[in-house]
């Protein structure tokens, strides 16, 4: 797995190559906990929603074995009236939480960022 | 200690920084604590060094619905506060010990971690898992991590090794998050037997820790003095064994395209998809330690990571299209496991894992242990009776594990190369079959005489003939229970040879 500093460094520029960028971070399925983040809002709580997100991403993986569904997951994309969220699958244990600012970005732009950058989190 | 504390919705875990004195606990604690933004409370400080305890509290994360709660201890490292440092740990549910690892303070690190590892094994069950935080990595006199690696083996237990320069917070992170887990595996483990304590933690604050360990503290005993010798300073026997040699597959490895290739078993595995359940993340973590290539063998099965000292190997067909039915066969696997422990060599782990292709691999992973055959490789530099002595010290360590897995509930091929010799005795140092065999009772040490045959004819050949003359003398000599059967193996061995070279030997 890639060190703190290198998490956090591909997190900058993330940061940069995406316009409405609020916070990123890359979180660990089992415990909820962040292994690296990123965050341009100070009251934008990145440790909880990281927690929250690693129980949904675990319902996920809920729902597809219950389902039968032999495939992977990939990612998941969130639209909310003024934020996008996307959770991009690292490796079976980890995945990259990002919320950016809807009226500054666009979906195709986060999620092409996200995924361009996703091994350098591995 | 681990609290499930309902009316506030977490689960509380104590996480616990050890390690020999100066090695970079508080240093780590700082660091960690500028790097989740916490503040780190450290009671009482004597010309920069801890004298009880440093405390953070961390509140992130979520597990099975409720909140983590990490209370974050580090202990004093002083010698003289060992009493403080056995009661804080003793609490523990998971242990990061912080080892200095430069070439001229390694050795001090390792003590420590030993006494660590020793103390645990006397607490209940579940296992506290530990981690070593190999420390001062930027130091150029810091030990290559491979050696250290070896060197933490030879003290025979199951430790993760994660790097870490804690003045410059590397490594800090990633060691706590890793920690963390390993205290949830274990809390998953207490759910399952029900044994975790549910209510309000009985130390909640740093100043509860302070009351706690004062109170425990005979009169006179404070801050700058110096306490009586420790309570719990273990006695500690050198373990001098050599480190153990990575075994190369015998099975030649066949080339695949990187599409058919499977993803190698990974540490962040989730919790129900490794046995055993904290150990065994502690094991996959050192063994995955390097990237890891897998490599499909002639017999269809899959490797990883040859060289590295761990058998990393997952069969033909224990490659499931359903997790559900993974997850049956890894009970049933883990249940085989457990019933052959005894006769088990340490330090194993079965990991499902997905591999990255829609599909889940049930991959074993045991450390390489030095089997037998291995232990007679050189062999031939030895004198003749020498060399006698080792052939009968081998048949009689098969005898006496044949012996034992006979009345035990599982069977295994015993062999030069699926037997070793451990602290225990002889050990079954193979991978162990997916199914059990057929027969449980049986004797499945197969054909001693031609095993050991083929070495004195193989490896012996100029001198066969004094090689084995003085294996007979050996066993009329000093005889053991197996002796006559050993004797009359060999013997019937011998039929097989010329009959100059019977009447010679015998």
């Amino acid at each position: 797995m890639a060190s703190e500093k290198i998490i956090n460094e591909n997190f900058e520029r993330l940061a940069g190559d995406i316009p409405g960028f609020i916070a990123a971070s890359l979180v660990d399925i089992e415990s909820g906990m962040t292994l690296g983040l990123k965050s341009n809002r100070p009251d934008f709580d990145l440790a909880a929603a990281s927690a929250y997100n690693s129980e949904m991403v675990k319902q996920k993986l809920k729902i597809m074995r219950a389902l039968n569904l032999r495939t992977t997951f990939e990612d998941m994309i969130i639209t909310l009236g003024d934020q996008i969220h996307v959770i991009k699958m690292i490796t079976p244990g980890t995945f990259v939480y990002l919320a950016a600012d809807r009226a500054s970005c666009n979906l195709a732009i986060v999620r092409n960022v996200v995924n361009r950058n996703a091994s350098v989190f591995q | 200690m681990a609290v499930l504390d309902r009316e506030r919705d977490v689960i509380v875990v104590r996480v616990v920084y050890d390690g020999a004195p100066e090695a970079g606990k508080t240093t780590s604690l700082r660091a960690l604590a500028g790097s989740l933004g916490q503040t780190l409370y450290s009671p009482a400080e004597e010309y920069g060094r801890t004298l009880y305890f440093d405390w953070m509290d961390y509140t992130a994360g979520r597990f099975e619905g409720f909140q983590i709660r990490c209370q974050i201890v580090s202990v004093p490292g002083q010698p003289e506060l060992a009493q403080r440092r056995w009661r804080l740990i003793k609490d523990a549910d998971v242990v990061v010990s912080v080892a200095d690892s430069t070439h001229h303070r390694v050795v001090e690190s390792l003590e420590s971690l030993r006494e660590l590892t020793r103390f645990l094994e006397r607490t209940s069950a579940p296992p506290v898992g530990v981690i070593l935080q190999a420390n001062k990595r930027d130091l150029p006199t810091a030990m290559p991590i491979e050696e250290l690696r070896a060197l933490v083996r030879t003290g025979g237990s199951t430790v993760g090794v994660v790097e870490s320069i804690a003045a410059d917070g590397t490594g800090i992170r990633e060691a706590f998050v890793f920690a963390v887990r390993l205290a949830l595996d274990r809390v998953r483990e207490q759910l399952a037997s029900k044994t975790l304590a549910i209510g309000k933690p009985e130390i909640d604050s740093s100043d509860a820790l302070m009351d706690h360990l004062r109170s425990r503290e005979p009169p006179g005993a404070s801050d700058g003095l110096p306490m009586a010798l420790p309570l719990i300073r273990q006695v500690l026997a050198e373990n001098d064994d050599t480190v153990t040699q990575s075994t190369p597959w015998n099975d030649v490895s066949v080339a695949v395209t990187s599409d058919d290739r499977p993803r190698s078993p990974d540490p962040s595995a989730p919790s129900g998809s490794i046995w055993p359940p904290v150990e065994g993340r502690v094991i996959l973590q050192e063994a995955a330690s390097t990237r890891m290539t897998t490599h499909r063998l002639r017999s269809g099965g899959w490797t990883a990571g040859l060289g590295h000292g761990w058998r990393i190997f997952s069969s033909a067909d224990t490659v499931y299209g359903d997790v559900e039915a993974g997850r049956e066969m890894l009970v049933r696997v883990a249940r085989l496991h457990a019933a052959c422990k005894s006769l088990l060599s340490d330090n194993r782990c079965i990991v499902l894992a997905t591999t990255g292709q829609k599909t889940w691999r049930l991959w074993q992973i045991v450390r390489a242990e030095r089997s037998l055959r291995e232990r007679l490789t050189d062999i031939q530099r030895c004198t003749t009776p020498e060399a006698a002595q080792r052939i009968v010290e081998a048949a009689t360590l098969l005898c006496e594990i044949g012996v034992r897995m006979q009345s035990a509930p599982c069977s295994l091929p015993c062999t030069l190369d699926t037997i070793g010799c451990g602290d225990r005795g002889p050990v079954y140092v193979g991978l162990m079959p997916m199914e059990p065999l057929a027969n449980p009772g049986a004797d499945l040490t197969f054909g001693i005489g031609s095993q050991l045959g083929s070495i004195v004819r193989d490896t012996l050949r100029d001198r066969r003939l004094d090689v084995l003359s003085a294996i007979a003398r050996e066993l009329l000599h000093n005889q053991t229970p197996h002796s006559s059967r050993i004797l009359d193996e060999v013997l019937t061995e011998l039929a097989e040879e010329p009959k100059e070279f019977q009447t010679s030997a015998v």
